[in-house]
């Protein structure tokens, strides 16, 4: 049995007319990525927030490496965060930002190594205000692990960086991961989390709608592949709706629905037999954000403001 | 806790340092008005008015009467030549007014008979008005010495601000104090705020920094600019214009009353309004009045009743106060008094600043 590191029950946040956080229970286990995922305004921030003892909770339990949140000075001694729209001091260089939040704590990591680990040795003097969106963030992480932390909280991490830095903060992620850290992921992009999580769970209007292993979750809610004709146009649904009646017309692209690989070449067959012209056939599994359109009924809609 | 402080400190120096604006408003401007008002104020003859002369008489009386005009301190003679137009002269050198001493005026004075002196003046000038008043003033003595009762009464012209104290011995401990405050106020404004809208503050509570230790740091640091601007202000006073100046251990308190005052006042002003526009704009809003109103570049005496009423509901106006007791005027307990009182504003603004502004998010 693999150790809780982080165990909620029950949790609830209130504002004066706003439910933030309706209700929650999960645990993160030692070592893995477990992910918080959800459109903006579902309480993932607000969550993660609590736990990093940056805000209270109304109601409910929090047990983070064993302490309560009313130890939070021993418990941000363990933890390192990367808050939500991450900033340092404009006017201090990259090397003075993290020296300064090593400086926080009582037995901080060589600086050095931890730059040279986000790949910005070369950056050290550079001011931290004529850095890249990309960088800024990779600032961020290096100053997350100053105190070698058991647990990395990174809130929203690759939000408004291109795909190239995107990628860059994945990779750093999965590196934390093998270092054996505990990480705890919000994200509002759907294959991020997919990518990267062991456990996630999809949060909307501040309750736990789903949760399991990004597998689990599409096998249970994902619903089968579909096949996508593209450029069959009006004659692809005439030849294919008596054989399949699901099949929709999507602008001159037919979507059908495969429960197993039988029926594509059955797809296949009638296509060719009536003679429809197509542009290419491709099978597409379910994603997550598939699953999220499943279980609420609304477009998944990543966004760049803010969580709140 | 010393360490995180220390940290913070070396972070706070190092961003002064590189902030052009900083550097400006805390270490420039002050340089700037005390070499700018010193100027002013000390060149040409230490706050005196020129006064245009025609003596058409040059007998021992007459000038004896310019000497005695030039001993006030007040004006400072300046002959024209006699066969130069009066009118001409006033034109040419936009003056303000123009004394004439007509020929005859010695040999008048011995033969006690009257003489006139001509004054030509514009009524609505102050200069002329203080030129007329020596005049005046120059002419009654030596009427009284004409009738020789000098020995019972004797006019003694001296400057309405005593001679002892210049406008500069005046003005320097109020820059000093409008410095502080300046500095403080904008620092404590713009950082705060910046650091909220930016997440810094944030990123800082995920740490063990507690809020008191980051205060601790930042005040340190604009005690220290405070330090600073009595070294600059003070250098510049004394060895260019001569002022005689004195810290004691009541100047440096007051300083550091001041800078916690101000601190506070910061602070307060960073709560009440969220975004960086707006907190700037009330900053000014606090700051500017009370630069001109708290006695920094004329002294209350010469304000209206009601002005100076509001003057002593204005927090700058007791640290100029203070800081013109100890350093100018050897007044400790004027000077004591005003400490007391800046302490005090200082405790109920670090109240309204503490209740204000929240790390923690709701």
């Amino acid at each position: 049995m693999v150790e809780a590191h982080i165990e909620v029950k029950g949790l609830r946040k209130e504002y004066e007319n706003l439910i933030a956080v309706d209700g929650i229970d999960f645990k993160v286990r030692k070592g893995q990525v477990f992910s918080l995922l959800g459109p903006n305004g579902a309480g993932k921030t607000t969550t993660v927030e609590i736990l990093e003892c940056l805000r209270t909770a109304t109601a409910g339990e929090v047990s983070i490496l064993g302490l309560d949140l009313n130890q939070s000075s021993k418990i941000k001694r363990r933890i390192g965060v990367l808050p939500q729209g991450f900033n340092a001091f404009d006017l201090l260089t990259v090397k003075e930002n993290v020296d300064y939040f090593a400086g926080m704590f009582e037995n901080p990591v060589d600086t050095d190594e931890l730059l040279e680990w986000v790949k910005l040795d070369g950056r050290r003097k550079e001011l931290f205000k004529n850095l890249s969106g990309g960088m800024k963030q990779r600032v961020g992480i290096a100053m997350s692990l100053v105190n070698d932390p058991e647990i990395v909280f990174l809130d929203e991490p690759t939000t408004g960086l291109d795909p190239g830095a995107r990628r860059d903060v994945w990779r750093m992620v999965s590196n934390l991961k093998e270092r054996g850290k505990t990480i705890v992921l919000t994200t509002h992009y759907m294959e991020e989390a997919e990518t990267l999580s062991d456990y996630i769970c999809i949060m909307n209007k501040g309750r736990i709608i789903v949760r399991g292993t990004p597998r689990e979750i599409i096998r249970d809610h994902g619903g089968s592949p579909v096949a996508i004709v593209r450029g069959a146009g009006d004659g692809g649904l005439q030849a294919l709706s008596p054989g399949f009646p699901d099949c929709e017309l999507v602008g001159v692209d037919l979507k059908i629905p495969i429960s197993n690989g039988r029926r594509v070449s059955e797809i296949l067959n009638t296509l060719d037999n009536a003679d429809v012209h197509y542009d290419e056939i491709v099978i597409k599994k379910s994603t997550l954000e598939d699953v999220f359109l499943k279980l609420t009924g609304q477009e998944f809609k990543g966004g760049e403001e803010d969580d709140e | 806790m010393m360490s995180r402080v220390l940290v913070d400190f070396k972070a706070t120096v190092l961003e002064f340092s590189r902030s052009p604006s900083a550097i400006f408003w805390t270490l420039a401007f002050p340089v700037i008005l005390m070499l700018l008002f010193g100027a002013i104020y000390s060149g040409g003859g230490g706050g005196t008015y020129n006064l245009y002369v025609q003596d058409f008489d040059e007998s021992p009386e007459s000038i004896a009467f310019l000497d005695n005009m030039t001993g006030t301190g007040l004006v400072n003679i300046v002959k024209v030549n006699t066969s130069s137009d009066a009118a001409q002269v006033i034109s040419d050198n936009s003056l303000t007014s123009f004394l004439i001493i007509h020929a005859g005026f010695g040999a008048g004075l011995n033969n006690t008979e009257n003489v006139t002196l001509e004054f030509r003046m514009d009524e609505g000038s102050q200069a002329a008005l203080t030129n007329y008043n020596v005049v005046k003033a120059v002419a009654e003595q030596m009427n009284l010495k004409a009738q020789n009762v000098t020995s019972l009464i004797s006019l003694d012209v001296k400057p309405l601000v005593s001679d002892q104290f210049k406008f500069l011995d005046f003005f320097l401990p109020g820059v000093l104090a409008l410095t502080i405050m300046n500095s403080t106020v904008n620092y404590m404004v713009f950082t705060i705020v910046e650091y909220r809208n930016r997440g810094i503050f944030r990123k800082m509570m995920t740490t063990p920094l507690k809020r008191p230790e980051w205060l601790a740091s930042r005040i340190l640091w604009q005690m220290v600019l405070g330090f600073i601007s009595l070294l600059l202000i003070m250098g510049i006073g004394v060895y260019i214009f001569d002022v005689v100046v004195t810290i004691n251990l009541m100047t440096l308190a007051l300083i550091l009353a001041g800078t916690a005052l101000f601190t506070a006042m910061g602070m307060a002003v960073a709560g009440l309004i969220k975004d960086e526009q707006g907190a700037g704009a009330l900053a000014g809003a606090v700051t500017f009045p009370m630069m001109f109103l708290a006695g920094i570049f004329f002294p209350l005496e010469m304000m209206p009743e009601y002005l100076q009423t509001i003057a002593k509901a204005i927090p700058l106006t007791y640290l100029a106060d203070g800081l013109r007791d100890s350093m100018i005027y050897d007044n400790m307990g004027g000077a004591l008094e005003n400490l007391i009182i800046v302490s005090g504003l200082a405790l109920v603004f670090a109240a309204l600043g503490t209740a204000l502004t929240r790390w923690k998010q709701e």
